[in-house]
């Protein structure tokens, strides 16, 4: 029988997470206060629904899913986009992006990373219909 | 050493000997020898005994009430005493917490604590009195006796108690808000335990959270679910199934949770007797009990409509219609786990959340017995939405304090609609004058509206709360009682000092209807020097542009140019006095 490890559950969630949507779901990407996030609410909720189920895909696996975006006027900033359904609040704030996220940036190679707190967080890129990178999908083992 | 009496809304600082409102310390009577009350039947009065030891110890008091005597007899058994505690907060030593004298591992002693308050100078004692309802009106003597150490300070108290007689159901609704569970944390011997949201020690703490804030004329309001939408354990009953076959399996563990806060158990024994608690928020949200990955499906529909119809049909199974439901959603679309804000609206395009739930819920909550409401929490977008659909959609409305103050125009139609509505804000903490909190119900009585929230009630944060609170205390109005070997919260001077501006804002309420309001409002605008663009702001320029364009320092600006209701904290017990006389039939000045 096949496990179905993060990779794995990742390979089969990003069959289905809509990368050119995701790239232009926030509304204004150079928004800065966070009060102005806003959305297009049917991809936002597209690409969500996404999230929850590749959250599912393996039940023994107990993780949480984060969809990042670069700034476009500072690519050493992320942006944390859309987060799955996890009870971890994301951060919710624009934060420096840490070197292995940057490395799937520039790369598309994935990556793993122990976070401040002692979680393993796992990065993969997420591509649009040209192939570019646009996103990173994060998930992160809850234990 | 001198020992004197204060009343209840001045403080002194433990370290100085100080008044805390040092602005209005003129306004501080330090009273050695008697002091004088009044009150209204069914009401609580309260002073302070302070100790100022001029750098002496005090190593035991001892207090002793006599009965009061008048027409009748106040029995000494209705004082109960605090041993105040003081907590650092910029560079004073401010009191907040309370602590039940003798009733506790904490002696009443200066300084309280040889390691955390080595060079306390100042003690006191915080004292409530009840006058029961059934007391004649009247002039009531009694006799105070404080021994410190071997020596005898003797007080005269008079309490001079009106005819009316204060209603036990507020009129106000004072509603401190929390967030589930921000309690456990702070009760390690509950915290520890993995059980006990299933084994009562939880719903026990809680409990009494909803004791404490029903015994001061509060709501404890308390949000079950988080930005995710994931129900914290026991705050929901167990579903089980999906689409058409979703169903509750149990109500079990939810009816031990609520059972007593709906029957009105729960309040059992409590000075204004058992009744069911006035507002509670439902978990429903939009991922519980509907799976969200079957947003904009019927599927979802059909899940969150069948467990809200199971719960109309349980509540009134139970007899549970006296408590406000609340559909209310805080999802904020800042935290990113939804496109849309439910709290808060900011870009018009998500009211669409209101009208997709309104068009689940209507004709279940049109049809039931039980008081099941949609709520709205509004700032922003509050100009507006009072005017369209949200005003038939939404039955609860909290609105910002602020923004509120731009409308005097909403208050009619709302009222008018059979809205319920408040007002909601912060605290400045520990540092704040108390009159701050006499603000609050004073408001409610001139904007003729039917409460406000008070945000958080719970932050107790990492801080050593007992030292100096998270966010100076403005997250807080009571504190857990742990370290003084009690596991249940101890209120706090500013809870004391709410429930009695309370007490006032409930006899002004009392007076709706009648010519007397208006008397009253009259009292309120003089003290604080009201004309016609205090307590109604005048609105900004922005107020006609898109809400999702404004910027917070154009509403800091805004708020800047208004003038704050600043004053003596002796206003406070002028006003009740002169409601007082209003409500007796006199003329109140």
């Amino acid at each position: 029988m096949r496990v179905l490890d993060i990779d794995n559950v990742a390979r089969i969630g990003l069959m289905y997470i809509d990368g050119d949507k995701f790239e232009n779901v926030m509304t204004d990407k150079f928004s800065l206060d966070y009060d102005d996030v806003n959305y297009i609410h049917d991809d936002f909720n597209e690409l969500k629904i996404a999230l929850l189920k590749l959250e599912r895909i393996n039940p023994d696996l107990d993780i949480s899913t984060v969809l990042w975006q670069l700034r476009p006027d500072n690519s050493n900033l992320a942006v944390p986009v859309i987060a799955g359904g996890q009870g971890r609040r994301p951060a919710h704030l624009i934060t420096p992006v840490n070197p292995e996220m940057k490395h799937v940036f520039t790369t598309g190679e994935s990556a793993k990373r122990v976070t401040d707190e002692g979680f393993i967080s796992h990065y993969y890129a997420l591509r649009d219909s040209e192939n570019r990178i646009v996103g990173v999908l994060e998930i992160r083992e809850n234990v | 050493m001198e020992v004197y009496l204060i009343k209840d809304h001045f403080r002194i600082d433990g370290l100085t000997g100080e008044v805390i409102e040092k602005e209005f310390s003129g306004d501080c009577v330090k009273h050695g020898k008697s002091i004088v009350l009044e009150s209204a039947r069914n009401e609580y009065v309260s002073f302070q005994v302070v100790f100022d030891t001029k750098g002496q110890k005090i190593s035991k008091v001892n207090i002793d009430y006599s009965d009061l005597r008048g027409v009748g007899t106040i029995s000494r058994n209705e004082y109960e005493t605090y041993i105040e505690w003081f907590h650092k907060v910029n560079g004073k030593y401010i009191p907040d917490a309370l602590i039940p004298y003798g009733k506790t591992n904490l002696e009443f002693k200066v300084p309280l604590d040889e390691e955390y308050l080595r060079n306390q100078r100042v003690g006191a004692l915080w004292v409530d009195l009840f006058i029961p309802e059934e007391t004649q009106p009247g002039y009531y003597g009694g006799k105070i006796k404080v021994d410190v150490d071997g020596t005898t300070h003797e007080f005269e108290i008079t309490v001079k108690v009106h005819d009316v007689a204060l209603c036990n159901e507020s009129r106000i609704y004072a509603d401190l808000n929390a967030y589930a569970d921000s309690i456990s944390a702070v009760f390690p011997r509950v915290a520890e335990n993995p059980d006990r949201y299933n084994d009562g020690s939880y719903f026990e703490l809680e409990r009494q959270f909803h004791r404490m804030a029903y015994e001061h004329r509060c709501i404890f309001h308390y949000l079950p679910y988080r930005h995710s939408g994931i129900v914290v354990d026991s705050y929901a009953p167990e579903i089980e199934g999906e689409g058409l076959d979703i169903r509750v399996r149990s109500w079990e563990r939810f009816d031990r949770h609520f059972g007593p806060l709906l029957d009105g158990t729960a309040f059992e024994g409590t000075r204004r007797g058992p009744a069911p608690i006035k507002f509670l928020y439902l978990p429903f949200n939009f991922c519980w009990p509907a799976d969200f990955t079957k947003w904009g499906k019927k599927g979802y529909r059909t899940e969150f409509r069948r467990i809200m119809k199971e719960f109309t049909r349980h509540f009134e199974e139970k007899g549970w219609t006296e408590t406000y439901m609340e559909l209310f959603f805080n999802h904020k679309k800042r935290y990113r786990f939804f496109p849309f804000d439910g709290d808060e609206t900011r870009f018009q395009e998500d009211g669409v959340i209101f009208e997709i739930f309104h068009d689940y819920v209507k004709d279940i909550f049109d049809e039931t017995d039980a008081k099941f409401i949609m709520r709205t929490d509004s700032s922003w977008s509050y100009g507006l939405h009072y005017r369209q659909k949200y005003a038939d959609i939404c039955r609860l409305w909290v609105v910002n304090s602020l923004i509120f103050s731009w409308f005097p125009e909403s208050v009619r139609p709302m009222k008018e609609k059979g809205n319920i509505v408040f007002i909601y804000g912060g605290s400045g903490g520990l540092p704040a004058s108390l009159l701050e909190l006499f603000v609050w119900p004073m408001k409610a009585v001139v904007y003729g509206i039917d409460g406000f929230t008070l945000w958080n009630s719970t932050g107790f944060g990492k801080a050593d709360y007992l030292e100096t609170p998270f966010a100076l205390g403005s997250e807080i109005y009571w504190y857990p009682g742990v370290r003084f070997g009690l596991n249940g919260p101890i209120p706090s001077i500013r809870l004391k000092a709410l429930r009695n501006f309370m007490q006032t804002g409930d006899l002004m309420k009392m007076a709706e209807g009648t010519g007397k309001l208006d008397k009253i409002i009259d009292v309120i605008n003089e003290h604080f020097h009201a004309d016609e663009n205090f307590w109604w702001r005048e609105k900004p320029a922005f107020i006609n542009d898109p809400p999702h364009t404004w910027t917070n320092a154009g509403l800091s600006d805004a708020a800047a140019g208004y003038r704050e209701p600043v004053e003596s904290p002796a206003k406070t017990e002028k006003i009740k006095i002169e409601t007082l006389k209003i409500m007796d039939g006199g003329e109140g000045k």
